[in-house]
C-alpha cells in the first residue's frame, strides 16, 4: 500500500488528551517493501520487513491526535526526493524514519537505476537550510555509528537521534516515541527511552550541535524538546552512545 | 453392540485427545525476534560451546497484567528518592519532581533525571566499571520484587565526543550502563518485556534506570525442537549482522523465555509467552568478525 497525504491536526478529540504547549510537524516514513533491491553499503539482498510501516503510522495516529501536524511517506513513496530542500521533510520540524539503514546511512526502499536502494548518506543534504527541519530520528540500523560522518550535513539541523547497533523490527517503537514526546521528554530521552523498551540489545545514540541562539545565548540541543524550535549556530559537535 | 459403541467413543476421544494436542504444540510466530540488518543463509554454521540436554517439552506461560495502584507508584518514586503525586497520562501513571521523571507501565517503570541521562559532557566525580557496577547492583537488587532475580549482567560504557570548529575531537566516559538479564519464577526470561538497565552517573548516583519484569501464569506443555535442531533452524533461517557472512560460530547457548515490548502487550489481556533459544553467534565476514544475539522458536510447531 501506497500512500501520501497531509493530516491536519485534530483539534476535535484533543481536549481529553494532553496537548503540548505548542503544535509541532513531523515527516513520518515508514518502510518494509525492500526486496528485490541490494543493500548499498554490502551489496547483498535487502529483506522486506514486516512493523517498520506500522511502528510509522502508529507515530502518526498518536501524534496528530495530540494536535500535531504530519506529512506521511510510506513505502514505495519513501524516495530520496523527500529529502530535497523545499520539499516534505524539509517543512517539518522533525523527520521520523522507520526502515533499513547501515553505517553509511539510512536506505529507501526506492531503485537508484542499477537494482541498488538509494540511500541518504553524509554531506547528501544540508538539513535546515531552507526548511525549519531541527530533528531526525532514524529507527534503523547502525546509523550513528560513525556519527561524526554527519557534520557536513547540519546547516541548521540541531540533532539526529538513532542507533549504533542493528536493531529489531518493532512495531512498538513509534508507539512508544510519541508517548514519550507526548509526555513531556526531551526528543533524546524519549527516543533512547523508546529504543530501549522496545530492543533489549539495542545501543542507542545522538549526534548534535552545541552553539549560541540569534540573542547570543548558549544552548546545547541534547536537551530540545519538540517546541525547541529556534536558530542555533554550529559551534561544536557532540555525540552520546551507550 | 455396547463395546462397538464403547469402541467408537474411545476412537473419538483419541481423535479429540490427538487434535488438541496437536492444537497445544502450534504455537504463533513470534514475529519481532528478526533483526533489520543482513541476512545470509545456509553459511557454514559451527558450534564452540556444548549444547545443553533439554527435555522435549517445556511449559507455555501467559502474561499476566499488573496494573498498579497510585499508591503504589508514588512509593516507587518515593523509594528511588522522589517526591510528589503521580498522574494518569495516556493510560501510565507519571511521577515528576524537578528533571527527575518517573513512567510507570504496570509490570515495569522508567525512572529518568533527564539533567544527567547521558550527559554529552565530562563528569567529575565518574567512578571506574567496578566501583559502579556495585552501586548497580545495590540499587537492582532494592528494586526487584519477590520473585525475581538476576541471572547475569553485561557493562556498558556511555561515551561522549566533542568535536570543534577546527575538527578537534575529545572522547571521553559520561556513565556507565548495566544490563542484567532476568529470571521470574525460576523461569529464565529475555526480550524487551523483560529486562533491567540502571545507568550510573558520577559519584556512583543513579541516572536511569529501565525495568521491566512480567507476571507469568503457567500453561500447558509445549514440544520443542532439540538444540541441534535449533542451530539448523538459524542456518536456514539466516544468520542477521551489519555484514555479508562467510561463516558463523555459535559460541553460547541457552533456553529462555521471550518477552516482548511492555507497550505492545498493554492492551492485550493475555500474551503468550514462548520458550525460544538464545545464541551468541559469531560471524565472520574477511578478516572482520562481528557477535550477535540471536533468538530462535523453540516451539516444534510454529504458525
Amino acid at each position: 500500500m501506497t500512500k501520501r497525504w497531509i493530516a491536519p491536526s485534530i483539534v476535535v478529540i484533543t481536549c481529553c488528551i494532553p496537548v503540548t504547549a505548542s503544535a509541532a510537524s513531523f515527516y513520518v516514513a515508514g518502510a518494509n517493501l525492500y526486496s528485490p533491491l541490494r543493500n548499498p553499503y554490502t551489496g547483498g539482498p535487502l529483506s522486506n520487513l514486516s512493523k517498520s510501516v506500522v511502528s510509522a503510522t502508529n507515530f502518526n495516529d498518536l501524534m496528530t491526535a495530540a494536535g500535531h501536524t504530519t506529512v506521511q511517506s510510506y513505502n514505495s513513496s519513501v524516495v530520496i526526493s523527500d529529502w530535497n530542500p523545499d520539499s516534505l521533510a524539509e517543512g517539518t520540524d522533525l523527520a521520523y524514519f522507520t526502515g533499513h539503514g547501515a553505517p553509511t546511512g539510512w536506505i529507501l526502499p526506492q531503485d537508484n537505476g542499477s537494482g541498488i536502494a538509494a540511500q541518504v548518506k553524509p554531506g547528501m543534504f544540508n538539513f535546515g537550510t531552507d526548511g525549519k527541519l531541527r530533528w531526525i530520528t532514524l529507527d534503523a540500523c547502525q546509523v550513528l555509528m560513525n556519527a561524526s560522518t554527519w557534520q557536513s550535513s547540519f546547516s541548521g539541523l540541531h540533532s539526529i537521534t538513532g542507533a549504533t547497533t542493528l536493531t529489531n523490527d518493532s512495531g512498538a517503537r513509534g508507539t512508544a516515541y510519541a508517548n514519550n514526546l507526548r509526555a513531556g521528554q526531551t526528543i533524546k530521552n524519549a527516543w533512547f527511552n523508546a529504543l530501549i523498551s522496545t530492543d533489549s540489545l539495542a545501543g542507542p545514540a545522538i549526534y548534535g550541535i552545541r552553539g549560541q541562539n540569534i540573542g547570543g545565548t548558549s544552548v546545547d540541543t541534547i536537551n530540545d524538546y519538540i517546541t525547541s524550535t529556534q536558530w542555533v549556530s554550529e559551534l561544536s559537535w557532540y555525540s552520546v552512545t551507550f | 453392540m455396547r463395546w462397538k459403541l464403547g469402541l467408537a467413543m474411545a476412537a473419538i476421544t483419541g481423535l479429540i485427545v490427538v487434535s488438541n494436542v496437536a492444537k497445544q504444540n502450534s504455537v504463533p510466530e513470534i514475529s519481532e525476534l528478526g533483526k533489520r540488518g543482513v541476512v545470509t543463509k545456509n553459511i557454514p554454521l559451527s558450534v564452540r560451546t556444548s549444547l545443553p540436554a533439554v527435555p522435549s517439552t517445556q511449559r507455555l506461560y501467559r502474561l499476566v497484567q499488573n496494573k498498579r495502584s497510585l499508591v503504589e507508584v508514588e512509593k516507587t518514586a518515593r523509594d528511588l528518592g522522589m517526591s510528589g503525586k503521580a498522574n494518569e497520562i495516556d493510560g501510565r501513571f507519571m511521577v515528576r519532581d524537578g528533571s527527575n521523571s518517573l513512567t510507570d507501565y504496570g509490570s515495569g517503570f522508567w525512572y529518568l533525571d533527564e539533567q544527567n541521562f547521558a550527559q554529552a559532557q565530562k563528569r567529575p566525580g565518574l567512578q571506574d566499571a567496578n566501583s559502579s557496577g556495585a552501586a548497580a547492583n545495590r540499587i537492582a537488587a532494592r528494586f526487584l520484587p519477590p520473585g525475581v532475580s538476576i541471572v547475569s549482567v553485561e557493562h556498558h560504557e556511555g561515551k561522549a565526543t566533542i568535536t570543534d570548529a577546527n575538527g578537534k575531537e575529545d572522547i571521553f566516559p559520561i556513565g556507565h550502563e548495566f544490563r542484567y538479564r532476568l529470571s521470574v519464577s525460576g523461569v529464565p526470561v529475555v526480550g524487551p518485556g523483560a529486562q533491567l538497565r540502571v545507568y550510573i552517573g558520577a559519584n556512583n548516583e543513579l541516572d536511569a534506570m529501565f525495568f521491566a519484569a512480567p507476571s507469568l501464569r503457567p500453561e500447558k506443555e509445549l514440544r520443542i525442537i532439540t538444540p541441534a535442531a535449533a542451530i539448523d533452524r538459524l542456518q536456514r533461517r539466516g544468520v542477521t549482522a551489519s555484514q555479508l557472512a562467510d561463516s558463523a560460530e555459535v559460541t553460547e547457548f541457552d533456553l529462555a523465555y521471550y518477552v516482548p515490548p511492555i507497550i505492545s502487550t498493554l492492551d492485550e489481556q493475555e500474551t503468550l509467552i514462548q520458550p525460544v533459544y538464545v545464541m551468541k553467534v559469531q560471524v565472520s565476514h574477511g578478516d572482520s568478525v562481528e557477535t550477535v544475539t540471536e533468538y530462535v522458536q523453540a516451539a516444534e510447531q510454529v504458525d
